[in-house]
């Protein structure tokens, strides 16, 4: 029950209302120091919010890296936000080579993109339109239960159904997910 | 020096004597505090329907702030913290991340929270109403109640404080009955799984053994390798290990870090020259490739106890689906026989393992592992060991409910559960060193 509430607290504090205008236009320097301007101008742009040292989207790593050589070649575009500003540029470029992730990644130093889109954890998508509008945000999948748990395998493929639907030009059925991991620490 | 036990108590295995982690001294709080966990981490992963329990404690807690003496890390959390978690949480160590300085334990304050709370963490320890065994320290009432006051509180620092210093690599012991080998040069763990198992020969250390008197292993991915087992492959047998566990009668060893400090290495083995030697590593995959590799260690001792291996459980087990089991199996002594370690095999639907010793004037609880946990595995040895009297029945037990609360994935439908090598099949076996006397 402490674990309903504390998912039932996660889920409130996740599902803040989706936004219904773009979210401002952030530029922001790459690991490698390429400024990439948000949104870009890709059909639709997917924020990977993730950690080096968050187990949990380490673990999800290898389908993150499936997901960007699926959609890439769909004029889909990645990006992974790095959300803990004690990590070096040069970590991250570790952590994108290490993990053979096959998109750039920022750190979020000042959290500027975690909180113009409202990211909570790692890991976490969020998919931006051209124009800036929100179309997804939530779990890559359903492979975590709660902490500690696991399925074998996923059984909803939350974020490749959105980009499914978004690129067959239908409105996206669930929009928004609630997200398992490791919490994003506020700056202090 | 006597370590033998006698069968002659009556009292029953509910009325253990080793609930020593508790604290008695403290208030009366606390002690029902400590009950509800302990309950709480039976119950973590068998029947949810009970969770509603699991509010008690925290309800408690809020009531129980006192007003005047502020929880904060340097004071409070940070010895806890170097007690029960940094031995495993620190850079370079088997936790996924470090956990000894303020800053770190902030950002994993919720999870830090919630895992002390299920009881998740420190991961399974067992218990024995008979001789010390892997004295793994859980979490206490006073130290749950603590964690929980400071996270409500918004994690106050309190005095600034030194990161706590990282647990030294042990270093081999080297002398004359030390072999030391690195072993599993490209053997690779797969980036992804619930759970994966690798098994490799060694080939260069035939011959080299003679008596094994301990076992150790420094992995080359700490954050991966959970367990490993060393077995012997004897002259025209098959080799030690199936696709699902150790072939009966193996001789073995086992080195699990994430017991560590609490567990130790192995029994003691025999190997002649024309034995081969094997691996088994078992790890949890981390998201990138992994070696298995690592450093082996273990020490060429020369004793007169031959020392034996009995394998308990079976492999024709049948569950069926929306069924709560037990799983027994039974072995009746022919003779004293010393108790050196065992090492019990389950998989994802196995809620909870017990090893009991009934004669004709009680039964007693020789080990139990109350919250069964695949992925972390591990060989329980005894401080020393124990004797066992000629007709004793040694009683292997699993609880295995076959239902969707049972499963890891609670969505996952039950179906018929059986043998087999897919982490969706179950195991139902023991392994036991001893001495016969």
């Amino acid at each position: 029950m402490i674990l309903a509430a504390l998912t039932a607290t996660v889920l409130a504090y996740q599902q803040l209302p989706m936004p219904t205008i773009p979210v401002a236009k952030i530029s922001i320097a790459d690991a490698g120091g390429v400024v990439r301007q948000l949104p870009t101008s890709a059909k639709a742009t997917v924020l990977f919010f993730v950690a080096i040292d968050c187990p949990i989207a380490n673990r999800m790593a290898p389908e993150l890296a499936r997901i960007v050589r699926a959609y890439r070649p769909k004029n889909i575009s990645f990006l992974f936000v790095y959300v803990d500003p004690a990590h070096s540029g040069q970590q991250v470029q570790q952590h994108l080579r290490e993990y053979k992730l096959g998109a750039p990644g920022i750190r979020d130093a000042k959290h500027s993109v975690i909180k113009a889109v409202g990211a909570s954890v790692t890991p976490q998508a969020v998919v931006l339109d051209k124009t800036g509008l929100m179309l997804y945000r939530g779990r890559i999948n359903d492979l975590f239960i709660e902490h500690g748990r696991s399925r074998k395998l996923p059984k909803t493929q939350d974020l490749r159904n959105a980009l499914d639907q978004f690129l067959a030009g239908r409105p996206i059925k669930v929009p928004q997910t609630a997200a398992l991991g490791c919490s994003i620490p506020p700056l202090s | 020096m006597q370590f033998y036990f006698e069968l002659a108590s009556t009292s029953k295995i509910g009325s253990n004597k080793n609930e020593n982690t508790f604290d008695r001294g403290a208030p009366t709080l606390d002690r029902s505090l400590f009950l509800l966990s302990k309950g709480l981490i039976v119950q973590n992963r068998g029947m949810r329907l009970t969770r509603w329990l699991w509010w008690t404690p925290s309800i408690v807690i809020l009531g129980a702030a006192s007003p005047t003496e502020q929880v904060d890390f340097g004071k409070d959390i940070r010895p806890i913290l170097a007690q029960k978690c940094v031995p495993c949480h620190s850079e370079g160590g088997s936790g996924p991340f470090a956990l000894q300085t303020f800053a770190q334990a902030r950002k994993r304050g919720d999870l830090i929270r919630l895992v002390s709370l299920t009881g998740q963490m420190p991961p399974t320890d067992a218990r024995s109403d008979l001789v010390s065994l892997t004295p793994h320290q859980p979490l206490i009432g006073t130290e749950l109640r603590t964690i929980q006051e400071w996270f409500r509180l918004g994690m106050p620092e309190g005095a600034k404080t030194k990161p706590l210093p990282t647990p030294e690599k042990r270093k081999p012991f080297v002398s004359d009955h030390v072999v030391v080998a690195q072993v599993g040069k490209g053997q690779a763990i797969p980036s992804e799984g619930r759970s994966a198992t690798v098994v490799y020969p060694i080939n260069s250390l035939s011959g080299q053994v003679g008596y094994l008197g301990y076992f150790s292993f420094q992995p080359d991915a700490p954050k991966a390798v959970r367990q490993v087992v060393l077995a012997v492959q004897r002259p025209g047998q098959q080799p030690p290990f199936t696709q699902t566990g150790l072939r009966p009668g193996t001789s073995y060893a086992v080195w699990s870090d994430g017991f560590n400090p609490w567990q130790s290495g192995s029994g003691y083995i025999s190997v002649e020259k024309e034995d081969r030697l094997w691996l088994r590593v078992i790890a949890v995959p981390t998201g990138k490739p992994e070696p298995a590799s690592g450093l082996m260690t273990f020490g060429r001792e020369y004793r007169s106890d031959k020392v034996q291996t009995k394998t308990m459980g079976n492999d024709t087990f049948v569950v069926e689906a929306e069924k709560i089991v037990t799983l027994r199996d039974e072995w009746v002594l022919d003779q004293d026989i010393d108790l050196i370690s065992i090492l019990p095999e389950a998989r994802f639907v196995t809620d909870q393992v017990r090893f009991i010793a009934k004669s004709g004037t009680g039964e007693k609880l020789v080990a139990m592992v109350h919250t069964w946990d695949a992925t972390w595995p591990g060989a329980y040895n005894f401080a020393k060991p124990l004797r066992l009297r000629k007709g004793t029945s040694l009683i292997y037990e699993a609880s295995v409910p076959n239902t969707k609360h049972g499963h890891a994935a609670e969505d996952e439908k039950s179906q018929t559960l059986r043998f087999g090598p897919r982490s969706t099949d179950e195991l139902f076996s023991c392994h036991i060193n001893y001495i016969p006397r």
